[in-house]
């Protein structure tokens, strides 16, 4: 069984009468990114304000390192890295000297850590800009480095390529698969662009509307979404049985009485087509489909797709 | 929390308001100096103590208190703070504390300014330890005398205009109390007059004043208040338990409000 650094059991959210999020549950695994993908609005910032114990949850339950986050924030808290929603930072100060104040709260040893942070990100170490005068992406930067400073064992990085150029992007994707694949980090991102979950995640959760419609890996998700046989025919079922007892094929999605979908391309089509016509079955359609991740989401979230 | 208010006072670099803040220090002192001729130690520590306290310090206080209490929210940082994790109630108390230094550190500088403005004059600087203590006394009862009008503007939670807007409603409040005698010709017991606290600090202070060289009406009023000046304990009883009392409810409002 894997290990697993989240937990989520049913958690929920509710304003009022409207929920955020409804009865998640997530699973991140060690030394894995994890990709919380969803339109904006979906309940990823939601769900990462509860993880990180900004917001109480409704119901449900967070478990971090197998325990429960509440009651445990003190022991659990620093040990994670975080950036949500924008990046919230004193004007009057220079970026060394936020980094300075938090990295003094988190009892952080001083200069070389703040120092490898700015680094780490492009940012220059002691410089006199204030940050107020920071470009969009300079922020951006500025609070990925706040969320390793400390040299967490989990990253939390809610939407952390916003306002960042295509290299400035690129570098946080690279910066952030090395922190996984040489130091043993755990990441959990969430984003609404699809490419660039698709490009980092080795896990990947779909969330609409609060709830999660899917978590797989992104491999098994690929090999879901690729290629498959679409065949419109008069009597699905019979033809599932057909597959089944003919062919030993179980891997097929029924959509309809009328349209399914073979995702095990090993078998020919014309097979397929003559044993369902042998049975009696009019086969008015067989045709091979590459459906894109893209086309994948569109249809699991209801034809709304990714923002 | 030392460290905690420590990176509270790091957040004020830079904060023009601060810097100005203290550059007030010097007003009334100076004024009172070149305006007026019977210059005593005794005399320029009440101008210290009395207007630039009562007049100046208690608005810049809450003026002070509605930035740091709100500067989290308005710069997004209480995401960052609360994720180390920092506790709301432990962040209100480094933001006390950083309002009581400025206010003890206020009194402090105005006190350095009058005792050099006095000793400038050549008049004599006797009863300095006296002056001393009062004055930094005042400053740490007037930091509990700002709080009910803190805990208005942290309940109210609306912009800085607002904030300025009570704190000077507040100072003003409390200077006419000062002057009425409904309020400060009242014995001490369970009445609103014992918890208004300006006019507490003021029964308090008066009784220091030196009668020496004092008009025939000073010493007149000064016999017809006395019966209702109020001892040291009492004074800082009364005014920190209030000022307990708001932030303890100061740190609840806090604590309810969102990230």
């Amino acid at each position: 069984m894997p290990e697993y650094i989240i937990e989520t059991k049913n958690l929920t959210k509710k304003y009022g009468t409207q929920k955020s999020v409804a009865s998640l549950n997530i699973h991140v695994q060690k030394g894995r990114i994890y990709g919380l993908l969803g339109r904006n609005g979906a309940g990823k910032t939601t769900t990462m304000k509860m993880l990180l114990g900004l917001t109480a949850p409704t119901s449900g339950e967070i478990k971090i390192w197998g325990k429960s986050l509440h009651g445990n924030e003190k022991k659990i808290l620093p040990r994670i890295g975080s950036l949500i929603e924008s990046p919230g930072f004193y004007p009057n100060l220079t970026g060394t000297e936020n980094l300075r104040i938090f990295a003094a709260l988190r009892g952080v040893p001083n200069n070389h850590a703040i120092e490898d942070a700015l680094n780490l990100v492009g940012l220059p170490y002691k410089d006199k800009k204030l940050f107020s005068q920071y470009s969009l992406g300079m922020k951006q930067r500025l609070a990925i480095a706040l969320a390793v400073m400390h040299d967490p064992e989990l990253l939390i990085l809610d939407e952390p390529i916003n306002g960042l150029d295509p290299i400035g992007i690129a570098e946080v994707r690279s910066f952030i698969r090395q922190l996984c694949d040489e130091r043993g980090k755990t990441v959990l991102i969430s984003s609404h662009i699809l490419s660039e979950i698709s490009l980092l995640a080795d896990d990947i959760g779909i969330i609409d509307h609060g709830a999660l419609l899917e978590e797989e890996s992104l491999v098994r998700l690929e090999q879901k979404s690729n290629k498959h046989i679409h065949f419109t025919l008069s009597n699905t079922a019979q033809a599932a049985r057909i597959l089944e007892l003919q062919f030993q094929e179980n891997w097929f999605s029924i959509l309809d009485d009328h349209n399914l979908q073979v995702h095990n391309l090993a078998i020919p089509v014309e097979r397929m087509v003559t044993a369902f016509v042998e049975n009696g079955l009019e086969v008015s359609e067989a045709h091979t489909c590459e459906e894109s991740l893209e086309d994948y989401f569109k249809r699991i979230t209801g034809g709304e797709g990714i923002a | 929390m030392l460290r905690l208010i420590i990176c509270e006072i790091w957040k004020l670099k830079r904060r023009k308001l601060f810097q100005a803040a203290f550059l007030t220090t010097f007003i009334m002192p100076l004024c009172y100096t070149i305006i007026l001729s019977d210059t005593n130690l005794d005399n320029m520590m009440s101008v210290v103590r009395e207007e630039n306290g009562f007049l100046i310090l208690m608005p810049l206080s809450v003026v002070l208190a509605a930035n740091l209490f709100f500067e989290e929210h308005d710069y997004d940082t209480l995401k960052n703070l609360m994720c180390i994790p920092v506790s709301k109630n432990r962040l209100a108390l480094a933001k006390f504390a950083v309002i009581l230094l400025f206010d003890v550190g206020y009194m402090f500088a105005g006190y350095g300014i009058a005792f050099l403005l006095t000793a400038l004059t050549g008049t004599s600087l006797n009863g300095w330890g006296l002056q001393f203590f009062l004055t930094i006394g005042t400053g740490v009862l007037l930091f509990a005398a700002a709080m009910p009008c803190i805990f208005l503007v942290v309940w109210c939670n609306k912009s800085y205009i607002i904030s300025v807007i009570i704190a000077f409603a507040y100072t003003v409040f409390n200077y006419i109390l000062r002057i009425n005698d409904s309020f400060m010709m009242v014995p001490l017991g369970f009445n609103v007059a014992t918890f208004l606290p300006v006019p507490v600090i003021f029964r308090w202070i008066y009784q220091f004043h030196s009668l020496e060289g004092a008009g025939e009406i000073a010493r007149n009023f000064y016999h017809r208040f006395s019966p209702y000046f109020v001892s040291t304990p009492a004074v800082f009883g009364i005014l920190l338990g209030e000022g307990l009392i708001f932030m303890v409810l100061m740190m609840k409002v806090y604590r309810k409000q969102s990230v």
